[in-house]
């Protein structure tokens, strides 16, 4: 009788499903942007094929298991992708792949199992692998220390930035012992509905005035001329359980307040602070309790769930929510003709005309060998590998002929049949990828089967890299200030209900200070301590 | 000693068959619950992944002295209990209404018809249930609020609102499961004895009369028996529907030990606060299950034993 | 006599009335997911509560039909139903019978150690090894035998077993059958509703089952159907926005996943109404007096 009688496995079973889920949430903002830069992104793949893999061809093949996480759409047995790929790199690949949204059970007790594959992908909570279960393995010397083999792999070094590399060496001892998975350089911006903009007369906005501007008239301009006031301005979404909405990707509204929402950037007196002492956060927070007392913010932009905005913006009920790139071209497989309705835009401008697109290093995980394996030199050669936009290709975009007919790596047009396409599906995906990303870029676009399409990401993109100045985040790795929500979380809900009460006009500026000057600042004191000492130790 | 074991034994002789029939079951419960109920060892320890549960470090309550310690533990504590309290007051009697209810109906087919279609939400996950509450419930777009603007009432936030939670959730969960539930005191009902019934007729009882003095002393054991299985129960609210309908303006109401547990255990990396919370809340719903059936015994009815 | 007849009537109505719009109620989300599994999403998206589509699309079933992944899916979850609920009546009956004796020595020691089960639990890795010890690791034993007798519908059996009236046992006794027996001849035959509930409660369970499938295999062929559902579907409440997530299959299509929903709770469902003679008042007659 399932309802009435949980069972302890039950209960565990859909906590820790809720916690890839929110580790997901969390990773799309925190590890998703690259310290590649805009401009450099765009330089085409290292063809620096498998130098490693030329000198093994004599060697007979030597068998890698690897345990990666894997969409349940992907038939692993018998894989022709997987086959062609063990062929390339000269290895017998074996993957077993646990499914996605409990991949972290599974892996928990792998581990535990003392029965370690070879290879192990991490995701974690950190999106770039170097979480807190990393660091316990580590620790429990479970993993093997790379630090002195990577330099003898070029494509390793070439694809994994330094501050890759950097962004998941231990916080405890300062050793590498994970492998990060590069993932494409995503520069946040919004998606607006163009539509409504031409119908307006308007243009998409880069200043917070013209943004105000833009979001009252969706709201109160009736866009959709439907004669009815059923319309706002934008929409925010975010997990519901852990941080606010606020600060889920909305780096195109925060950036008009110089207020970076992720940690690492300089305050505007060129200070390193935590970020309820930045000059812009009182003002952001105020602003949306101004859009929101004017009913010009989706009313629900505070609790809405993940992927909700979207949903109300493909209804048309909101104009604006938070996206990057690749962001429009995506949402054709909700909706038809996306591209023809929205458009991407990037960030707006500070008070001094400055867009900040802020990026951090663009990882997607990363692979983790055990202690004392025999074969470290045989899989690090097969991720060297991994590492080349031959690899890249094969897992995207799959195998001539069968899912696909041709493809121009320069301008990454594909033409495949609608068969192909699903096929596609069933053998490969970027989750089976040892590296998501050659020099911040995939093989191929989202959706981007036509010229036409391409040519409006393409064209959406410029515009947006060329309105925006790069900013590279280094990843933050002081152990205090990312873990507040198990030193302090009962003060880490309070502070994000105070947001909330401020936000919706439940209690006044003076309020919201008091609680943050005799209760969040204190009890953060020696975090922020510990944050600006590590980031000021950087420059040295 | 020696007249003990024999008249011990030949007491297992003559009732052998039953002890037979016993040790399947028994065995069952050893090898597949009790072999590894170590594993509760980890709310006391420091695991290590080396070491496994057994070589890892103590560290005594360390855990507890830090659940305590919170200072919205006791927030979290009447939440849990407020909330299944609520369930049990109002979701607790609602199958069995139903099933004595459909049993009166005099349709069978008819009768077959809607129990078919009463259990179906059960079938629905809480996530999906939960999507169509949302946009149901939404100030702007929802039916239930455009519905009460034609009333001339001014949109109400639900879940935005912690006055609403509770009773939404008290709703919702009797909506999607009260089918189910009614399953099996449909079941006791159909184990009553029909003769009473048709002597009950013959005697020109109404058809309340009937369901009070016939259908409800019938089915009384299984009620207490469910109460006493529930009551165990009590600090458990059902993690997916919680999840579904929390949000970050409700949480003063909404968060409850199973979602606590994911918040400090899994997103603040305290691995070993899940198993203690689950410790927690499983000693206090014994506790509650003990008494429960001592007082049932107390009261001259059947317990779970 | 006539005011009865009113008041019965009244009775009627009312509990008619009641029971209707209840039952509709309830009909709602199922509806909700079966209407749009054949609607076009763009169609849903105009109209979110409207349940009837414009114009019906099969198009997601026909996507469904060609994932391999589900077939096997379907193949396995069939096997651990049917086998589960074979073995979880027969041990469940076995054991109840005994337990629902008030005068058995040791009865309430054993009742004990079953209740507590349903409160303490070792939790995933000394699980894991237990299976791996018994050599069930990889085959789907591992998922018929975990949870195939527990400790809350034994509890509830054997107090229906208890509730069956002692003469009927005793005239047996008397006539010099064994216990064995009278399970078979007598307690069996007058639980019949009993069992055919825990046929559906534990036919229930075995259908959804998903999480032992995820520790105690690693082949993709040993998924149950239910644990490949809830990896295509269940990103709402939880999944995947990856990174890359437009560009993931990972993330299904509305529609898809309504229609995924339907295809593997829709047999589950046809299990009740050949259950459900089993609960009509009145059945237990001929047993009786038989």
């Amino acid at each position: 009788m399932g309802k009435i009688n949980p069972n302890r496995v039950g209960v565990l079973t859909s906590v820790v499903l809720l916690t890839t889920a929110l580790a997901a949430c969390s990773s799309n903002n925190n590890g998703e942007e690259s310290g590649a830069g805009g401009n450099e992104s765009k330089a085409p793949a290292t063809t620096s094929a498998s130098s490693a893999s030329a000198s093994q061809e004599t060697k007979e093949p030597v068998k890698i298991k690897m345990f990666n996480r894997v969409n349940a759409d992907v038939v692993i047995d018998g894989n022709p992708v997987i086959e062609e790929a063990g062929k390339l790199a000269n290895v017998k690949l074996e993957v077993e792949a646990p499914p996605i949204n409990n991949y972290v059970d599974k892996l928990q007790v792998v581990m535990a199992s003392g029965d370690l594959p070879d290879l192990i992908y991490n995701w974690g909570t950190a999106g770039n692998g170097a979480d807190a279960n990393m660091e316990k393995w580590a620790q429990n010397g479970l993993l093997e220390p790379l630090d002195d083999k990577i330099a003898n792999y070029p494509n390793l070094m070439n694809n994994i930035t330094k501050e890759m590399w950097d962004a998941v060496k231990s916080v405890n001892d300062g050793k590498t012992y994970i492998i990060p998975r590069p993932n494409v350089v995503n520069h946040w911006g919004y998606v607006i509905n163009q539509q409504w903009l031409d119908k307006l007369q308007l243009k998409a906005p880069t200043t917070l005035d013209e943004f105000t501007e833009v979001v009252r008239a969706f709201a109160k301009n009736d866009p959709d001329g439907n004669g009815k006031d059923d319309t706002y301005g934008l929409s925010l979404a975010g997990p519901d359980l852990g941080r606010n909405t606020i600060w889920n990707a909305t780096n195109f509204l925060t950036s008009a307040f110089n207020l970076p929402v992720v940690d690492g950037v300089k305050d505007t007196d060129g200070n390193y602070k935590i970020r309820e002492k930045m000059s812009g956060y009182l003002p952001y927070l105020t602003y949306l309790r101004q859009l929101n007392e004017e009913k010009l913010i989706d009313p629900e932009f505070l609790i809405n769930k993940i992927y909700v905005d979207q949903e109300k913006l493909n209804q048309f009920k909101v104009g604006i929510i938070y996206g990057h790139q690749t962001a429009v071209l995506g949402n054709i497989s909700k909706l038809p003709d996306s591209e023809k309705i929205f458009s991407y835009h990037a960030v707006l401008k500070n008070d001094q005309g400055v867009a900040y697109d802020w990026i951090t290093p663009a990882m997607w995980g990363g692979w983790m060998i055990p202690k004392d394996s025999k074969k470290v030199d045989d899989i690090l050669a097969f991720l060297d590998w991994g590492n080349t936009a031959e690899a890249n290709a094969l897992f995207q975009i799959g195998i001539q002929g069968l899912t696909y007919d041709s493809y121009d790596p320069s301008t990454k047009l594909i033409t495949r049949t609608e068969e192909q396409a699903n096929k596609l599906k069933t053998i490969s995906s970027t989750y089976l990828t040892p590296a998501n990303a050659i020099n911040g870029d995939g093989a191929s676009i989202v959706n981007g089967d036509t010229p036409e399409r391409l040519a409006v990401y393409q064209a959406q993109l410029d515009e947006a890299l060329k309105q925006m100045t790069a900013v590279n985040v280094p990843a933050v790795r002081s152990p205090k200030i990312l873990n507040l929500n198990s030193s302090i979380p009962d003060l880490v809900k309070k502070k994000d209900e105070k947001e909330i009460a401020y936000i919706t006009g439940a209690i006044d500026e003076a309020k919201f200070k008091e609680f943050l000057e005799k209760e969040w600042y204190p009890a953060t004191a020696d975090a922020e301590k510990e944050y600006v000492d590590f980031m000021n130790s950087l420059g040295k | 000693m020696a007249k003990n074991l024999r008249s011990a034994l030949r007491y297992v002789d003559k009732k052998k068959y039953l002890y037979i029939m016993l040790i399947p079951g028994v065995l069952y419960f050893l090898i597949f619950n009790y072999v590894p109920m170590y594993g509760v060892l980890i709310a006391f320890k420091d695991f290590n992944f080396n070491k496994g549960i057994l070589g890892s470090a103590w560290i005594g309550f360390e855990n507890f002295r830090y659940m305590f310690g919170l200072s919205d533990f006791y927030t979290v504590f009447w939440n849990s209990l407020i909330l299944s309290f609520l369930k049990l007051l109002f979701g607790f009697p609602f199958p069995i209404l139903l099933a004595i209810f459909l049993n009166e109906m005099r349709s069978r087919t008819y009768q077959r018809f809607t129990q078919t279609l009463i259990y179906l939400p059960h079938f629905i996950s809480w996530v999906i249930i939960g999507g169509i509450l949302v946009n149901f419930l939404s100030p702007t777009w929802g039916v239930l609020n455009i519905f009460l603007g034609q009333l001339g009432i001014d949109p109400i936030f639900f879940l935005a609102d912690e006055s609403y939670f509770r009773p939404i959730v008290v709703l919702s969960s009797i909506w999607k499961d009260s089918g189910w539930e009614s399953i099996i005191y449909l079941a006791a009902i159909a184990s009553v004895n029909t003769e009473l019934y048709e002597a009950a007729s013959m005697d020109g009882a109404g058809r309340l009369r009937r369901i009070w003095h016939i259908t409800l002393p019938g089915i009384k054991s299984t009620i207490i028996v469910l109460l006493i299985l529930r009551l165990g129960h009590i600090m458990n609210n059902g993690f997916e529907q919680i999840f579904v309908l929390q949000n970050q303006m409700n949480l003063g109401v909404s968060e409850v030990f199973e979602t606590y547990a994911y918040r400090v255990g899994i997103l603040g990396g305290r691995f070993s606060f899940g198993t203690t919370v689950g410790l927690f809340t499983s000693v206090i719903g014994l506790i509650f299950l003990l008494a429960s059936n001592r007082i049932a015994k107390w009261m001259k009815e059947d317990g779970i034993w | 006599m006539g005011i009865r007849s009113f008041k019965d009537k009244l009775f009627d109505s009312l509990n008619y009335t009641v029971i209707t719009i209840f039952a509709l109620v309830c009909l709602f989300p199922f509806l909700y997911v079966a209407a749009f599994s054949v609607t076009s999403y763009t169609e849903y998206l105009q109209h979110p509560l409207k349940l009837i589509p414009y114009k019906l699309e099969f198009g997601a079933y026909k996507q469904i039909f060609e994932m391999p992944v589900l077939w096997t899916g379907y193949r396995n979850t069939i096997i651990i139903t049917v086998a589960g609920v074979a073995l979880n009546i027969f041990l469940m009956l076995i054991t109840a019978y005994p337990l629902s004796k008030p005068d058995l020595k040791g009865r309430n020691v054993i009742l004990l150690m079953i209740t507590f089960t349903m409160f303490f639990n070792g939790g995933l890795i000394p699980n894991f090894y237990l299976i791996r010890s018994l050599d069930l690791y990889n085959t789907l034993w591992s998922l018929i035998l975990p949870g195939a007798l527990g400790a809350y519908n034994l509890i509830l059996m054997k107090s229906f077993i208890q509730n069956i009236p002692s003469s009927l046992e005793e005239s047996a006794q008397i006539d010099g059958a064994n216990e064995v027996t009278i399970l078979a001849r007598i307690i069996i035959p007058l639980s019949k509703p009993a069992i055919a509930t825990f046929v559906i409660f534990h036919a229930v369970t075995q259908w959804n089952t998903f999480f032992n499938a995820i520790i105690y295999t690693s082949k993709r062929d040993l998924w149950p159907l239910m644990l490949i559902v809830r990896d295509l579907v269940v990103d709402g409440g939880g999944v995947a926005r990856d990174v890359m997530d437009a560009a993931n299959s990972g993330v299904t299509e509305f529609t898809i996943k309504m229609a995924i929903i339907i295809f593997s709770t829709l047999p589950i469902l046809l299990i009740f109404p050949f259950m459900q003679k089993y609960f009509m008042k009145g059945m237990l007659i001929g047993s009786i007096k038989g």
